[in-house]
């Protein structure tokens, strides 16, 4: 191995871009393997160019890694979680039933939590989860039966309530790790 | 139940073998492009090695920062039990689905 040579750096905007996209788990130990690789590439005579164009490339590679998106469950999720946000706040703000805020605001908790571990924000406290969607698949199918059986009938609930139980079902099944699992794909290549 | 390994990953852990205490990103990366003789991208060897480790079938280590690295320390792995054994069984299983059958095969295509 080679010295590096002075000024030799790989292009800078990309280097920045990794120390910022990557896990602090990874985040020196893969940047040091591609500035070593880049330093190689020149030494070896390959001119800077190319060795810039092989850094970009694989730098590349690992940042989209790394922000993989989730599975297509993951995605159906989330909009879920949006559809029963809305939905939950639109009737909060026109209810005269003094009980709805609060199961509402915490139903809403439970979206924007979904939302931050699908996010990989939270994932540490995905198992959190798993008794707030069993609470929101039972409200949800309440508020459904509710409003098809025995309420007249509000599309607004019926929508909110078909979303919160989708939603909550969806969620213990991705716990459970079918579908894929929450989070992001990790089946590469 | 016994990890099943795509070629890839036996790709991955032969040369973390083939390495021994050399085994790091780049060396592995480099080993695997001689194997498979085309280039890999670097993004699915350290997705590959994180999958390896979490399933236990790897481990890792951080060395000390080096100059040519300007100070950013290696990662080296190393195989766990789970790992060789899940390897002597793909590698049976690539014996088991060949044996009997003539080398290179011969005939259209």
């Amino acid at each position: 191995m080679t010295e590096s040579p002075r000024g030799n750096e790989p292009p800078g905007w990309m280097a920045a871009l990794l120390t910022r996209l990557l896990r602090p788990r990874d985040r020196d130990v893969i940047s040091g393997d591609l500035f070593e690789a880049y330093n190689d590439a020149i030494v070896s005579g390959q001119g800077r160019p190319r060795a810039a164009a092989h850094y970009i490339v694989q730098a590349g590679s690992v940042i989209l890694v790394a922000l993989r998106p989730p599975t297509r469950a993951g995605v159906t999720l989330v909009a879920l979680c949006a559809v029963s946000i809305a939905g939950l706040a639109w009737l909060m703000l026109g209810s005269p039933n003094p009980a709805v805020p609060p199961v509402a605001v915490a139903f809403i908790a439970q979206g924007l939590v979904t939302v931050a571990v699908l996010g990989r924000a939270a994932r540490r406290v995905r198992w959190l989860l798993l008794p707030g969607a069993v609470a929101v698949a039972l409200g949800g199918s309440l508020a459904l039966s509710e409003t098809l059986v025995w309420a007249p009938f509000d599309w607004k609930v019926a929508v909110t309530g078909a979303a919160l139980l989708v939603q909550g079902t969806l969620t213990v099944a991705l716990l459970a790790g079918c579908l894929g699992g929450l989070g992001p794909r990790t089946d590469l290549p | 139940m016994p990890e099943i390994l795509g070629s890839f990953e036996q790709a991955v852990l032969v040369s973390i073998v083939n390495l021994g205490d050399a085994a790091y990103g780049r060396s592995i990366l480099r080993e695997i492009e001689a194997r498979l003789g085309r280039q890999v991208v670097a993004g699915a060897v350290y997705a590959t090695l994180d999958r390896l480790e979490a399933k236990g079938l790897t481990s890792s280590r951080l060395g000390a920062g080096t100059p040519e690295r300007r100070g950013r320390p290696r990662r080296f792995y190393s195989l766990q039990p789970d790992g060789v054994r899940a390897l002597n069984q793909a590698r049976r299983a690539t014996e088991r689905i060949w044996s009997g059958v003539r080398w290179p095969l011969k005939g259209r295509g």
